[in-house]
């Protein structure tokens, strides 16, 4: 099941690098770590934003700052919240990308952190789906 | 799950090493450590590029596009040759620019926020510092403008597009009308043009020349765009009038740079 999130992942990474302007790869960064909380997510986090600021010629390290520093936002927000929901995927993903596009000077700043917030929530939906499947699938084998 | 300590320590230590690799990747020393890394994504970079162009060229009719793109640059010239002829001008101010100061220079990147919808803020070229390219040097396709070169690196740059435009002083070709080309949200504006200045729907968009001292910026000439619809009012000082770029980059894959 990391497979899945990890090809998300590299999915998302090669669209934002060539192709598109939506962040994400920062919404896959979100529903990696609200899925898994592992700390090998952070060291993701960074190698992709150096990865992001080689492809579209930024300085290099300012994406990185800021996926690691939202990302560990995200974790502080565990003991006040249930994060493992919709609402907090959607919200997240929103507010995360709205602040991603402004520092890094983009246009149609509302559009596109609305359009990631409805990625966001698609995905968590689809592969929140997919392991209840899944779970369920193994517990009916096993008996 | 690792504790709330490990956690701290992961976020302080590598927030702290994008911080270094920030201040050190503004330095020389870097550089061929960046290139290296550019040189090693290069390949990715036009492989996607290419299949993109093709997805585009393949999606709609270029014929025509093409076609028209010709005849306004055929248009242009002979608009322009009628009026030196006429007024017997003794420099040269339209001519296009000599291919011998042209280099050629790959798209590899063009992010927009739906692909093949919406039209880029930028793109990125396969030619960087080490080409000789400077920030500041004007981008064209025959004599039309694409943009200026924003950003460069070792061995790629970023290109503004002409579209992104902050002010850059340009004419009708007809009138010889000064204006200003500024973009206004979605759209590019011809303004600042005097009231009783004549322009109207259909007329082309030069650029005026605004050289500096080292050769960069656009020279005189250069097809900004035509205009399709003005916005007068006799009560207002300026008169202004929305302009569309002739070039379709989606479907482009070569750009060329002016070399000073």
């Amino acid at each position: 099941m990391t497979i899945i999130l990890l090809t998300f992942f590299a999915l998302a990474l090669l669209l934002e690098g060539m192709i598109t302007t939506l962040p994400v790869t920062l919404i896959a960064l979100i529903i990696l770590l609200l899925q898994k909380r592992e700390y090998w997510i952070f060291f993701l986090a960074f190698g992709s934003g150096l990865l992001l600021d080689l492809f579209t010629l930024q300085s290099l390290g300012l994406t990185s700052i800021f996926f690691v520093i939202f990302l560990f936002a995200l974790l502080l927000y565990e003991r006040k919240y249930e994060i493992q929901t919709l609402p907090f995927v959607v919200v997240s993903s929103f507010f995360g990308s709205l602040m991603y596009l402004l520092i890094m000077r983009s246009d149609m700043v509302f559009w596109q952190s609305f359009m990631s917030s409805v990625i966001g929530g698609v995905a968590f939906i689809l592969y929140s789906t997919y392991r209840k499947r899944h779970l369920k699938a193994r517990s009916t084998f096993r008996r | 799950m690792p504790r709330k300590n490990q956690y701290f320590f992961l976020f302080f230590s590598l927030f702290f090493s994008a911080i270094v690799i920030l201040l050190v990747s503004t330095t020389a020393f870097f550089r061929p450590v960046r290139s290296l890394a550019e040189l090693s994504i290069s390949p990715l970079q036009h492989v996607t590029s290419f299949l993109f162009s093709i997805s585009q060229t393949a999606a709609s009719s270029t014929s025509l596009v093409e076609e028209n793109r010709k005849l306004l640059s055929q248009i242009t010239k002979l608009k322009e040759t009628e009026k030196e002829y006429q007024a017997l001008k003794k420099q040269f101010q339209n001519t296009p620019v000599s291919p011998a100061k042209l280099l050629p220079a790959q798209i590899v990147g063009r992010r927009t926020f739906v692909p093949g919808v919406s039209e880029s803020r930028e793109i990125l070229i396969n030619k960087g510092a080490k080409d000789g390219l400077k920030k500041g040097m004007v981008v064209i396709i025959e004599d039309m403008v694409v943009g200026k070169v924003a950003t460069v690196s070792e061995r790629m740059s970023r290109v503004s597009l002409i579209t992104q435009s902050t002010g850059t002083t340009a004419k009708t070709l007809d009138t010889n009308a000064l204006g200003v080309i500024q973009k206004q949200g979605d759209t590019l504006v011809f303004g600042n043009v005097v009231l009783s200045e004549k322009i109207s729907p259909g007329d082309i968009v030069i650029t005026v020349g605004e050289q500096d001292e080292s050769g960069l910026g656009y020279p005189p000439g250069l097809i900004i765009g035509k205009i399709i619809s003005i916005d007068k009012k006799p009560s207002a000082l300026f008169q202004a009038a929305e302009v569309t770029s002739p070039i379709i980059l989606s479907r482009e894959t070569t750009v060329f740079v002016i070399m000073p």
